[in-house]
C-alpha cells in the first residue's frame, strides 16, 4: 500500500485548542514487540455515553469503540456549541465488510441481513455520533489509509477558525480482525525488518478542538517527512509495541501524548505509516 | 460569502448515459434511459442499473493502460473523468497551471469491485487467490490509483507534480458532494489555488446486494417524485470539476456556496420533514449570500424512494415555501451513482449554466404528485438558470448542498 495521500502543512492563522480528548486502544501490559500477534483493545462498556441498550448491543465492535470514545471526548460539551464532526478510518468496519461480502456468497445473494452492509458504511460512526447526540452541524469522513486523519485534522482545523466560539470533535478508528491480519502478512503491510511483521492493533482517538483557550494547544498539521525545529519528538513507533500498528496509529498516540505529557512543545509523528502526518503540540 | 471568487474551469463525467459530459447532455435530450439489467457481473439481483458500457479492459485500453497494473475500476472510471475535467481546464484557461492544487475524491466502496473477485476465489482459505487485488481495496487506493494515471501529457504531467493536497472522502452517497466542498474551503483557505475535485463508484455485487437487502431498489425504472415511486436504481461512474481561484473569462460558472448538515435521525433514512436537507439548503443560500429567489433550478438528490423524495420535496417547501424553483432528478439517466453522482450531477450542472440551458435536464417517468407535497418537477420548458442549487444525501444522515452561479 503506498503512501501517495499528501498533506499540506496547516498552521492556523489563530490559536486553536485541545480541549479534550479520548482513547481506546490496548493496555500498557504488552509482550513485547517481538510479538506480532494483534494488540486488541481495552473496552470500557460504554453504558454512561450510549444509553441505548439495543442500539449497544446491536453495534458492531468497532463502531461501538469509535462512537464512544467520540461521545467520551464531548460528554462534557453542549451539543449545540459543537459545529463539525469530522472522522478517519484506514479500513473502516473490516468485521462487518467481510462479513457481508461472505454471506452474500453462502446465500447466493437471498435473504441477506441488511446490518453488516449498513455498518459497514465509513462514515456509520460519525453519523451515529451526530444522531446520538443530536448534532446537526458539519460531518464528514476520510478515508485515505493513514493521510485520513491528516486530512480530518485539516479539515477540522479550518472548520474550528471558521466558527469562533465553537469546537470540532475529530478522530480515527480502525480494527484489526484475524481476515485484515492474515491478509495484510500477504501483502506485506507493516513489515518489521525483512522477515518480521509489526503487530497490528486495534484502537481509536478522538480530541475536541475549540478556539476558547486551553492549556493545550495544536500548533500545526505536517507530514510526518518534514522535519520541525522541537526538541521532544514523539515517534509513533515508540508505541506501537503497545498499541500495534493500524491507519488510525497517529490518532491513538495522540490522545496517550494528551494524558501522559503536561508541558512544553511536542512534536507527535507517525514515522511508522508511509504518508502519515504529524502534529506539533503546545502543552503550558 | 466566499472571500474568494471560485471558478469551475473544467468538467469531466463518465457514466451509463455516455462516456463525457457532451455525450451525457445528448442521451439525456434525447429523453431515453440507459438504465438496463448488469451484465458485467453476474447477480440474481434482477433490477434495472446505469452500468458504463465499457469493461475494464476496454477502459484500460482506452486509457493507455498497461493490461499488469493493479487498478479497479473505480479507479478507472475516475481517471477518464479526471483527465476530460483537466483537458477542458486547458482548454479554457489557455493551460493555466496552479501554484498548488489539491485532488480530493469522494468513493463509496472505493476498490470493492476487485476485492469481491478476491473474496470469491478464496471460499476454502484466506492462504488461496491472488491478494494483489485487494492492495487497492480501500478507498484512499482508488484515489492514488487516479492520481498515478491520470497524466495523459507533459502539461498535466507538471499539474500533477503541484498537487500537494490530496484526500479521500467516503460519506457514502454524498461523498463527491462533500470532496467538492473540501475543495472550495481549501481553496479559500489559501491552502491551494486549484484543485480538482468530485467522484467516483463501480457498481458490484456488495453495494447492489446491500441496497437490495434495503429493499430500497426499485426492479423497474426509478420514477423521482411520482407518487408511484418505488426505490432506486443502481448506477456508476465519475465525475469531476476542476475550481480555481483568480480570474477565468472561459470558466463554466462559479461555485458561490455550499454547505454540510447532518440529519441526525437514522443511519439509512431520513427525517419524513427533511431537517438535515432543509438545513444544507439554507446554509448553503447563506455560505453563497443569495435568497431562495435568487435559485433559478434545483438539482434534486431525487432517488426515487419513498423516503428521499418525501423528506427532499419537504425540505424544498420549508427552503423555498411556495416558490419552488424548478427542480428535477438525474437517477433516471444515469442511476445512482453514490459516491460519484454529485462529481458527476455537478459536471451537468456546470454545463448547464455555461451553455444557459437547462432542457436537457427535464425530468423522466413522472406522471402524478406526491400526495402531501403536490411538487411537479421540471417538464423541460427552456430556462436561463442563473443559479443551480445541487444536492447529495447519504448514510448516516449527511447532507451536502452546493450552488453555482454564472459568472
Amino acid at each position: 500500500m503506498k503512501g501517495m495521500c499528501s498533506i499540506p502543512v496547516f498552521i492556523p492563522e489563530r490559536p486553536v485548542y485541545i480541549a479534550s480528548h479520548s482513547c481506546i486502544c490496548p493496555p500498557a501490559d504488552h509482550p513485547g514487540i517481538s510479538d506480532d500477534s494483534p494488540r486488541l483493545a481495552e473496552l470500557p462498556d460504554f453504558k454512561q455515553v450510549i444509553t441505548n441498550a439495543n442500539l449497544r448491543r446491536r453495534m458492531g465492535r468497532l463502531l461501538r469503540i469509535a462512537v464512544g470514545c467520540g461521545l467520551t471526548a464531548i460528554e462534557n460539551v453542549d451539543s449545540a456549541d459543537v459545529a463539525g464532526i469530522v472522522t478517519a478510518t484506514g479500513l473502516g468496519f473490516m468485521r462487518d465488510t467481510v462479513d457481508f461480502a461472505n454471506i452474500l456468497l453462502d446465500r447466493n445473494e437471498e435473504l441477506l441481513n441488511p446490518a453488516p452492509f449498513m455498518q459497514s458504511t465509513f462514515n456509520t460512526a460519525s453519523g451515529y455520533i451526530a444522531q446520538i447526540r443530536s448534532i446537526h452541524s458539519y460531518n464528514t469522513t476520510y478515508v485515505h489509509r493513514s493521510g485520513g486523519f491528516g486530512a480530518a485534522l485539516l479539515d477540522s482545523l479550518m472548520l474550528c477558525l471558521s466558527n469562533p466560539g465553537k469546537g470540532v470533535l475529530a478522530g480515527a478508528f480502525d480494527e484489526v480482525t484475524p481476515e485484515v491480519d492474515l491478509l495484510r502478512r500477504r501483502l506485506g503491510v507493516w513489515r518489521n525488518g525483512a522477515d518480521g511483521f509489526l503487530p497490528a492493533g486495534e484502537g481509536t482517538g478522538f480530541i475536541y478542538l475549540t478556539d476558547s483557550e486551553c492549556s493545550v494547544r495544536l500548533v500545526g498539521l505536517y507530514p510526518a517527512s518534514m522535519e520541525v525545529d522541537c526538541d521532544n519528538v514523539v515517534e509513533c513507533s515508540g508505541y506501537v509495541a503497545r498499541t500495534g500498528v493500524s491507519h488510525s496509529l497517529l490518532a491513538v498516540v495522540l490522545a496517550l501524548v494528551l494524558s501522559e505529557y503536561h508541558c512544553g512543545r511536542v512534536f507527535v509523528r507517525d514515522d511508522v505509516n508511509e504518508g502519515g502526518a504529524a502534529v506539533l503540540l503546545d502543552f503550558n | 460569502m466566499a472571500s474568494r471568487r471560485i471558478y469551475v474551469t473544467g468538467i469531466g463525467a463518465v457514466s451509463a448515459a455516455g462516456g463525457n459530459v457532451l455525450d451525457i447532455v445528448r442521451t439525456m435530450s434525447s429523453g431515453k434511459s440507459p438504465l438496463a439489467r448488469v451484465s458485467r457481473f453476474n447477480t440474481s439481483v434482477n433490477v434495472p442499473a446505469g452500468e458504463v458500457p465499457d469493461n475494464d479492459d476496454a477502459l484500460r485500453k482506452e486509457l493507455g493502460l498497461p493490461g499488469e497494473i493493479t487498478v479497479s475500476r473505480t479507479s478507472l472510471l475516475g481517471i477518464k473523468a479526471v483527465r476530460e475535467a483537466l483537458n477542458d481546464h486547458f482548454k479554457r484557461t489557455g493551460g493555466a497551471l496552479p501554484g498548488k492544487a489539491a485532488f480530493i475524491s469522494g468513493t463509496s466502496v472505493g476498490g470493492m469491485d476487485l476485492s469481491e473477485v478476491f473474496w470469491a476465489s478464496c471460499r476454502n482459505s484466506l492462504e488461496e487467490g491472488d491478494p494483489s487485488s485487494l492492495s487497492v481495496h480501500d478507498p484512499g487506493a482508488s484515489t492514488d490509483g487516479i492520481r498515478e494515471y491520470a497524466p495523459d501529457s507533459p502539461l498535466a504531467g507538471e499539474f500533477w507534480r503541484r498537487v500537494t493536497a490530496s484526500s479521500t472522502v467516503s460519506t457514502a452517497c454524498s461523498s463527491a458532494g462533500n470532496a467538492i466542498m473540501l475543495a472550495a474551503r481549501m481553496i479559500e483557505a489559501g491552502i491551494v489555488d486549484m484543485a480538482i475535485a468530485g467522484g467516483t463508484d463501480s457498481l458490484c455485487r456488495f453495494t447492489l446486494n446491500g441496497f437490495n437487502s434495503l429493499r430500497i431498489l426499485d426492479p423497474e425504472n426509478c420514477r423521482p417524485f411520482d407518487i408511484s415511486r418505488a426505490g432506486l436504481n443502481l448506477g456508476e461512474g465519475a465525475g469531476y470539476i476542476v475550481l480555481a481561484s483568480g480570474e477565468y473569462g472561459g470558466a463554466h460558472c462559479v461555485l458561490s456556496g455550499w454547505a454540510n448538515a447532518d440529519d441526525a435521525y437514522h443511519q439509512t433514512a431520513s427525517t419524513p420533514e427533511g431537517t438535515g436537507p432543509s438545513l444544507a439548503m439554507h446554509s448553503a443560500l447563506e455560505s453563497a449570500g443569495l435568497s431562495p429567489e435568487d435559485i433559478s433550478f434545483i438539482n434534486t438528490h431525487g432517488t426515487g424512494t419513498p423516503v428521499n423524495d418525501l423528506a427532499e420535496s419537504n425540505a424544498m417547501l420549508e427552503v423555498f415555501r411556495e416558490n419552488v424553483p424548478p427542480f428535477s432528478s438525474l437517477k433516471p439517466f444515469i442511476g445512482h451513482a453514490l459516491g460519484a453522482s454529485e462529481g458527476i450531477e455537478a459536471a451537468l450542472v456546470c454545463y448547464a449554466l455555461s451553455e444557459g440551458q437547462c432542457g436537457f435536464m427535464r425530468s423522466l417517468n413522472f406522471n402524478t404528485p406526491i400526495p402531501e407535497t403536490g411538487l411537479v418537477p421540471y417538464d423541460g420548458e427552456e430556462i436561463m438558470p442563473r443559479s443551480i442549487m445541487s444536492s447529495a444525501f447519504g448514510f448516516g444522515g449527511n447532507c451536502v448542498t452546493l450552488i453555482f452561479s454564472r459568472q
